[in-house]
């Protein structure tokens, strides 16, 4: 009764192991593999005969930082991040922990090691850090503007006291023009934080790309910029989500207006915002401008987060957020650009 | 530019004006004696596939894409080289690229990974002046690129 008794909890140890998400090796001193449960053995396969390192990491000698090496040496428990590849060569974060198996006079039999797979807490940390971060930033951006806010207030009440309706008429523009950028900045923290399923629908792209440049076009008329529209009014109606294809054009729009305007070139600033074909099966919009410009080494970290060429003025998120709804809608974009001579934003999509 | 130049690049879309200036690009090849690189932009998967697969939809590192991106590489490098092989024994050397994406990006980006120090293409493409796309790569390649840019046009 004694041996069965020994067998069933053999068995129902050994039957919880298996069941565990986690991997689980037991490992003697000179790393041979004793045991490796199935959640491991289904992804990396038989274990007989191998050691730990050549069973999982395909290396002749022992890896470099070794936990197990660790454990052997000082008998104690040890805990470690790393990356595990899988054979098909995806990858896995993970957090490993070996604890020491003694014998009856304490000296290491073997070493157990358990790898949890730690993908999903990274990428919630990944997330928490950047809200962390957005918080940050964008919290000094709003109180610039909430101080454009005050200022043109000021100017207002200033013109309402001397019965001045044109300096009030002042204070109200730089009011109306901190009010939509603090409604830009908003709209952007939005769309960046939040993850907002599409909402497809059958629209017309150059309603989009129209609604777009009617929403921006008095505002680059005070900016002393010329906004043109080149829309194929023949183009079809395309499955799309007109909310993050319009926020996605206005950011494009908005960073070439302020790219002409921040061209020390003097020259008048132009903006093209054009719908159209790119070829059979594919449409596009694209935002041209004879702004600044950008070098290279600009190019290549503008859908970085946080990345921004304005200095103080640009929060680094619009763009941010126009890759990732172009990501959503399965595009592309291209960026053709030039110091001194200016950029072309090109953004493509499927028709189908 | 330099007496020496190290590459010139010369685009093609297999017109006839891309074949016209195919034949300014080796004399420019000849005159700097300079390596030639001549390169196809496929802007479209779906014109090469041959069955009715909507390949520009799908993601584009699946292996099934994969594999009809190199088979289409093979294809064009081989009428590249049937297409202008006969003169290309004139110049220095050569080597063929096909890249996909934009002809414009396309163009720019090759040329500046590969210090290209002119670029050869024609003014109007297979859709024809009507359609004005050509037009508009070789405006915009000129627009952008960081070296000079040539682009010839058959009379008409």
């Amino acid at each position: 009764m004694t041996q069965n008794l020994n067998t069933l909890m053999e068995l129902s140890f050994r039957t919880v192991l298996d069941s565990l998400p986690c991997y689980v090796v037991v490992v003697d001193k000179e790393f041979n593999l004793l045991y490796a449960n199935q959640t491991l053995t289904g992804v990396f396969g038989d274990a007989a005969e191998k050691t730990c390192h050549m069973y999982l990491k395909n290396l002749s000698e022992p890896c470099n930082s070794c936990l197990v090496a660790e454990t052997i040496a000082d008998k104690k428990i040890h805990l470690g991040e790393g990356v595990l590849r899988l054979p098909d060569q995806s990858e896995q974060r993970i957090i490993n922990c070996t604890s020491p198996l003694l014998d009856i006079l304490g000296n290491v039999m073997a070493v157990i090691k358990i790898a949890f797979n730690i993908d999903q807490i990274k990428n919630v940390q990944q997330e928490l850090i950047f809200l962390g971060e957005s918080i940050a930033l964008l919290s000094h951006d709003i109180k610039n503007i909430l101080e454009g806010l005050q200022g043109g207030a000021y100017v207002v009440d200033e013109g309402i006291k001397d019965n001045d309706m044109k300096l009030a008429r002042k204070g109200w523009h730089v009011v109306r023009k901190n009010i939509s950028d603090i409604s830009r900045v908003t709209q952007n923290i939005l769309f960046s934080a939040k993850k907002r399923e599409p909402e497809i629908k059958y629209v017309r792209p150059g309603r989009v790309a129209k609604d777009v440049y009617n929403l921006y076009r008095e505002k680059a008329e005070l900016m002393g910029i010329q906004l043109i529209h080149e829309i194929n009014w023949k183009f079809p109606t395309v499955k799309m989500d007109p909310v993050s294809i319009s926020r996605m054009l206005g950011n494009l729009v908005w960073n070439a207006i302020e790219a002409c305007d921040r061209n020390q070139k003097k020259i008048t600033g132009v903006v093209h915002i054009r719908t159209d074909y790119y070829s059979r099966d594919q449409f596009m919009f694209e935002v041209e401008d004879n702004g600044m410009g950008m070098e290279d080494a600009t190019c290549d970290n503008l859908f970085k987060d946080f990345f921004s060429n304005k200095g103080n003025a640009g929060t680094g998120l619009g763009l941010v957020v126009v890759d990732r709804i172009v990501k959503q809608h399965r595009g592309r974009i291209d960026i053709l650009t030039r110091p001194g001579v200016g950029s072309l934003f090109r953004v493509i999509f499927n028709i189908a | 530019m330099d007496q020496e130049c190290e590459g010139i690049l010369f685009c093609t879309d297999f017109s006839d004006d891309a074949n016209f200036a195919f034949l300014h690009a080796v004399d420019m090849c000849r005159k700097y004696d300079a390596r030639l690189h001549l390169m196809h932009v496929v802007i479209s998967l779906n014109a090469h596939s041959e069955n009715s697969a909507n390949y520009d939809a799908l993601d584009p590192d699946t292996p099934k894409v994969n594999h009809l991106k190199e088979q289409i590489v093979d294809k064009i490098k081989s009428r590249l080289k049937r297409q202008y092989e006969a003169r290309l024994s004139e110049i220095k050397g050569y080597q063929f690229a096909v890249r996909f994406g934009s002809a414009d990006a396309q163009t720019i980006q090759y040329a500046r990974e590969n210090n290209i120090e002119m670029i050869v293409l024609g003014v109007v493409g297979r859709a024809g002046i009507h359609k004005g796309k050509m037009l508009k790569t070789a405006a915009n390649v000129s627009r952008y690129a960081h070296c000079e840019v040539v682009t010839i046009g058959v009379s008409r």
